[in-house]
């Protein structure tokens, strides 16, 4: 209870944690969103459909991770399981996540982890089965392919700023 | 004879991960969180841990993919290479064990999967929080920062980068460069020495007990990997032995079922080894991860056990 005030407190001091939170979830949909334009792209042509495919099972991989996390989080609660598991595929996991951290959100009876750690444990498995791979497959195609999309170069430079982002909220919050 | 203990799969807190902003883990790790000041700049800080981060992976994936061109197992080699040499620094210095109490094969496999996935994020993002002498350890990621910004040269050497890679690149480790002094300018002047620490996950895990100032401080020592604090076994079996009846009686919120789990049996007094089993067993049957994860609820006092 002491943490949540005081974790409320430093965050209106600095007036920065619902900034943040806002910044989080916005950066994290239009990520997703820029990926599945860069996917659509990729698919659209033959000689990068291979590629679209690769980035593609990268984003399946990260929502799988999310998804495993909720299953761990939630076993014995399978009503709040499915409705966490919504979540996850509607790509709002980061937003709720951090909204939960914001609001000091207690944990739950059934629960294995805090808020906190769900959300640093959802960036970890974002960061190394999409953000990572994802920005150096954009990166490689972009380099490699001539025809390719410039659209690429905005999705690449959204990818690395939610990068940035998450990295540096696994270390602030 | 009674035996009272909190009657919660609860584990007690353990130590990672953890946020530089939070008041109880800056309580109990006051030599590496806290270094964020208060006060206006913190936003500016937030800022410079965001851009160096998205900078880095930037720089990095660019050179990856530039060293992806010429050969994409150039790409794989030297990526196993570096995760090798990591690997084999922290066996050299006895640090191979990840902080999880997990024993056996088991555990030796989560440690080697957890350590090449944090180097990796490091290695890519520049995650802060993985200078943790738990981790990569201070100097060891300052190295790798600007080890990662040179070998992204090298690939553009080896690649054959144009005036305009070089000039991006360039101008992208300049701006890193810059956003890292900034930080570094801004944070507490005390904590700048965390980043060029030698010290082990061994030397870290040991200091939850031998610097702790009460039984709440020290019974974190059982959130680690028992091959962490081998160098100080008999003092923690010492301190439980003569312990436990205190707790017994005075039952700490931390004297959960899942913290006598963890326990090492020989640890314990005589009388109370059957409870102790019965903890285990109970424990056993709860998922791992509820071994391992802090539950941060009051868990309820219970009934005697016996």
């Amino acid at each position: 209870m002491l943490n949540v005030v005081a974790k409320r407190l430093l965050g209106e001091v600095s007036w920065g944690l619902k900034m943040r939170v806002t910044m989080g979830a916005g950066l994290s949909i239009l990520d997703m969103a820029t990926d599945i334009f860069v996917i659509v792209g990729y698919m659209g042509n033959e000689e990068t459909r291979g590629y679209g495919w690769s980035l593609l099972g990268m984003v399946v991989a990260s929502m799988l991770i999310q998804l495993l996390i909720v299953f761990g989080q939630n076993k014995g609660k399978p009503w709040v399981m499915a409705k966490e598991m919504l979540i996850v595929l509607t790509a709002m996991k980061p937003a709720v996540d951090a909204s939960r951290v914001a609001s000091g959100h207690e944990m739950e009876e059934h629960h294995i982890f805090d808020a906190k750690t769900e959300l640093v444990t959802t960036k970890c498995g974002e960061m190394l089965a999409e953000s990572i791979p994802g920005s150096l497959l954009q990166l490689y195609v972009l380099l490699k392919v001539k025809n390719v999309s410039r659209a690429t170069v905005g999705s690449v430079l959204v990818s690395a700023m939610t990068t940035g982002f998450n990295s540096a909220t696994i270390s602030f919050e | 004879m009674p035996t009272n203990v909190n009657n919660s799969q609860a584990p007690p807190l353990p130590p990672v991960p953890s946020y530089d902003v939070d008041p109880q883990k800056r309580k109990e790790t006051p030599d590496f969180y806290g270094y964020i000041p208060d006060g206006g700049s913190r936003t500016v800080i937030f800022g410079c841990m965001m851009l160096q981060s998205a900078l880095l992976l930037l720089i990095r994936s660019f050179g990856a993919a530039m060293l992806m061109l010429v050969k994409k197992r150039y790409f794989a080699m030297f990526m196993a290479g570096d995760v090798a040499v990591y690997l084999l620094q922290k066996v050299a210095r006895g640090d191979f064990h990840y902080w999880f109490p997990l024993d056996g094969a088991f555990g030796l496999f989560i440690s080697l999967l957890l350590r090449m996935i944090v180097k990796t994020i490091t290695d890519f993002t520049g995650v802060i929080q993985f200078r943790g002498d738990a981790e990569l350890g201070g100097l060891y990621w300052t190295a790798n920062i600007f080890l990662a910004l040179l070998a992204s040269y090298v690939c553009l050497w080896v690649g054959g980068a144009g005036r305009v890679e070089w000039i991006l690149v360039g101008d992208a480790s300049g701006a890193f460069t810059l956003s890292f002094g900034l930080f570094l300018m801004l944070m507490k002047k005390r904590y700048r020495r965390t980043f060029f620490s030698t010290r082990t996950g061994c030397d870290w895990a040991m200091d939850f007990f031998l610097k702790a100032d009460d039984d709440a401080g020290k019974q974190h020592i059982f959130g680690c990997n028992k091959k962490q604090w081998a160098g100080i076994r008999g003092k923690v079996k010492e301190w439980v032995l003569n312990s436990w009846w205190r707790w017994d009686e005075e039952k700490p919120e931390w004297f959960t079922e899942s913290w006598i789990a963890k326990v090492p049996l020989d640890f314990i007094p005589k009388e109370a080894k059957e409870v102790a089993k019965a903890c285990r067993e109970s424990a056993r049957r709860s998922s791992i991860a509820g071994l391992l994860v802090a539950r941060e609820l009051d868990p309820p006092q219970v009934h005697p056990m016996s």
